[in-house]
């Protein structure tokens, strides 16, 4: 459950409020109670300038019908931005005692629902809407006032500073689009954060024009809350408008958003390895649609992989090249399955710490099996001479690869836990010294995690501190090759050469069927093998760098 | 950093030490950082290890036991790298350099197997065994927060003393037996222990 704060304190070019800007559904504003209505919260929140308090009910209360689902939705006014901040933390203080989460979204922010469904369904954990890149400076009349956009500095999808009226960033690599929601678990250390920020603020009388947002996302960054920056959908749109004529183009663009195609095309991971990009997340949104229509829970689909994959493991088992070719084609669909479990989850917005771990344990289940029904395969083939040892080796390289991973997101996440936390009243930024954990790196070089998503914008906050930090070879190395990322060719390569999952199952697949499980196991020992010298001595040099 | 910096609490689950945990964790530091012993060990394994394997992928070697050891038998080379790594567990914590650790006492565990025991179905299986055990520790702590269930890691004995059981058989020639009887008793370990995982992350 949720409560909407709206913040409808922004002006327009002319002086009115923003937020009322002609729109979907009357407004700007009006649009975003629909939005909110679909995502199920449970109240909605309006907070206005005393003077524009009368003109917002009245747009409400024309768009309002009795089809609404949304509990109530109330209208609150404030003086100035220390009102704000109190009307702000009541709402953060009722939310907490019911046991909701808050979501603060601009009145005069213009997006497509899917861009803002998991930022309104309390789904999407404690995030942040933003796009990469500093704030746009007058580059169009919808920056010429202020806007309710302010700078942020990411690392591996994390906030890790946030700037506000009364703080200042250095190096931003990414800026908000007026969308910030509170996790349930989270409305309390922010409640606390934000009194205690405000407290540290006192009552200057600034003028409230939706600072509260940034305020917020300031106290929770610096009090060690876990900020996800979350971009808008990728063919969506998310516009914070203050004309007339930006509010109607965006509007527009907004009308024509295809939902269901978009929704199927944002379950697809960004950032996926080559072989899954292009030979299975191309028509696994089919399956995925399938799957809805079926009314399949992901975690039946994450049963039926792991089936597919046992299935396959039996047909390598039987020894014979045609059994091999059936095998590498269950092999196969059980990775198809594997990616369309979550795609399906984040399609229908059903998430679960059991339907991830059970992910988790069949994907690497699948593989040790299939593994083990290789070496039957050869045992039954003649082929007996120490392949067991092979398969052995085989199992053991890549947990251990996966383990190396899985330490260094680890050491990453408390590395940046640790620098984050800062005095929530201080107005500079630390700024390069961040280069200390923007060593950067995705963390996940086998593609195998579950972890949270490595933002888009990995690792430029690293390129950003630390082109403003010192010059060292190492970190020059660093630098060079995070700019050939740049190059689409040398991107992928980068990606194939660790041999992630996908890459890993077409191998498998292939050398099943042309050659023995013993060249089979070589192969994926050797290559594997390098991939790890390759990532362990990157990410070492990263640690001393 | 100084010698008696406390262990970063996201390596603690991590090191998997079973009852050695209390002993190991003392505030008395030796002068070694925790992740240089680990990796001197894992090498000592690592390498003859995949000696071995290579060896037996290209036909030459396929019969366990037979790898020329400079310390005499192959299990009193294993038995020096496991104490190696478990002494260094004593050792100080190096910060930024932490992050190889799980990796490398993961390499030395799945070392010792390989070298000592690798070639049968039974060795496959002990290896899945304790990669189910390891993957369970590491989605527990991304997903709730916690490590392994206490009892089990008290019960699974942590890597030192499973390697040191994998060391006497191979040094007692009792392989054959001992090794599917680790299976049976920490098969059933591991699945009881993702089951309450099951449970526990269900709400």
């Amino acid at each position: 459950m949720t409560i909407a704060l709206l913040l409808a304190t922004t002006a327009d070019t002319s002086g009115g409020p923003a937020a009322l800007l002609p729109g979907d559904g009357g407004s700007a504003l009006g649009a975003l109670v629909s939005t909110a209505d679909a995502a199920g919260c449970e109240e909605v929140v309006v907070l206005t300038r005393v003077a524009w308090a009368e003109a917002v009910r009245e747009q409400l209360g024309a768009a309002s019908g009795d089809d609404r689902a949304v509990a109530r939705v109330a209208v609150v006014s404030a003086e100035d931005g220390a009102e704000e901040r109190a009307r702000t933390l009541a709402v953060l203080e009722r939310a907490a005692e019911g046991g909701c989460g808050v979501a603060v979204v601009h009145g005069h922010l213009i997006a497509d629902d899917v861009s803002l469904l998991p930022l309104l369904d309390g789904q999407g954990g404690t995030a942040v809407l933003a796009a990469a890149g500093p704030r746009p400076q007058g580059a169009s009349e919808a920056v010429s006032t202020p806007s309710g956009m302010s700078h942020l500095r990411t690392l591996r999808g994390r906030v890790v500073a946030a700037a506000s009226p009364d703080h200042a960033l250095v190096s931003p690599t990414e800026h908000t689009l007026g969308a910030l929601a509170v996790h349930a678990r989270a409305v309390d250390d922010a409640s606390r954060l934000l009194r205690a920020l405000a407290g540290s603020l006192g009552g200057v009388g600034d003028t409230a024009d939706g600072d509260v947002m940034a305020t917020l996302l300031v106290a929770l960054v610096r009090g060690g809350v876990p900020v996800t920056a979350r971009p808008p959908a990728r063919a969506g749109v998310a516009t914070l408008a203050t004309t007339p004529e930006v509010a109607r183009r965006a509007s527009q663009q907004r009308a024509q958003v295809d939902h269901d195609r978009v929704l199927l095309q944002e379950a697809v991971k960004r950032e996926d390895g080559f072989f899954t990009t292009f030979l299975v997340s191309s028509w696994s949104p089919l399956l995925v649609r399938a799957a809805r229509h079926l009314g399949l829970r992901p975690d039946t689909v994450t049963w039926l992989s792991m089936g597919l994959g046992v299935a396959a493991a039996a047909a390598f088992a039987v020894g014979l090249t045609a059994w091999s070719a059936l095998g590498a084609a269950l092999l196969y669909l059980a990775f198809v399955l594997d990616c369309v479990d979550g795609q399906l989850a984040r399609t229908i917005r059903r998430f679960s710490a059991r339907g991830a771990w059970l992910d988790a344990m069949f994907d690497r289940g699948k593989e040790y099996v299939v593994y083990g029904g290789l070496a039957v395969g050869a045992v039954r083939g003649g082929d007996e001479a120490g392949v067991w040892l092979l398969a052995g080796a085989a199992l053991a390289l890549q947990t251990i690869r996966h383990t190396l991973d899985l330490g260094y997101a680890a050491q990453q996440a408390a590395d940046v836990e640790g620098l984050v936390r800062r005095d929530l009243a201080d107005p500079d930024d630390p700024g390069p010294s961040f280069w200390e954990v923007g060593h950067g790196g995705s963390g996940k070089s086998t593609g195998d995690g579950t972890a949270a998503g490595a933002g888009a914008s990995a690792g430029s906050g690293a390129v950003a501190a630390g082109e403003s930090g010192g010059r060292s070879l190492p970190r020059r190395v660093i630098l060079a090759l995070r700019r050939a990322e740049g190059v689409a060719v040398l991107k992928w390569a980068k990606r194939i050469v660790v041999l992630p999952i996908g890459e890993r199952f077409a191998l498998i697949g292939v050398l099943a069927i042309v050659t023995t499980p013993r060249v089979l196991f070589l192969v994926l020992l050797v290559w594997g093998g390098l991939a790890t010298l390759y990532t362990a001595g990157g990410r070492l040099v990263r640690s001393l760098a | 950093m100084s010698a008696t910096d406390p262990i970063p609490a996201w390596l603690r689950p991590h090191r998997d030490l079973g009852p050695l945990e209390g002993v190991l964790s003392r505030p008395v530091r030796l002068p070694v950082p925790q992740v240089v012993g680990a990796a001197v060990a894992a090498l000592l394994l690592v390498v003859p290890a995949a000696a071995r394997t290579l060896a037996a992928g290209a036909h030459t070697l396929g019969v366990p036991g037979q790898v020329a050891s400079p310390v005499g038998p192959v299990w009193v080379w294993a038995a020096v790298a496991v104490a190696v790594a478990t002494v260094a567990m004593a050792g100080r914590s190096l910060r930024r350099l932490d992050w190889p650790l799980p990796a490398l006492l993961r390499a030395v565990e799945y070392g010792t197997v390989l070298l000592l025991a690798g070639a049968s179905p039974w060795a496959y299986l002990l290896l899945a065994v304790l990669a189910a055990h390891h993957y369970g520790i590491v989605y527990r702590v991304r997903l709730s927060g916690t490590g392994s269930h206490g009892w089990l890691s008290l019960l699974a004995g942590g890597w030192p003393v499973r390697c040191a059981v994998v060391v006497v058989a191979a040094a007692t020639a009792t392989l054959e037996v001992v090794v599917p009887t680790l299976v049976l008793l920490l098969g059933p370990l591991v699945a009881a222990d993702a089951l309450v995982s099951w449970r526990h992350l269900g709400r």
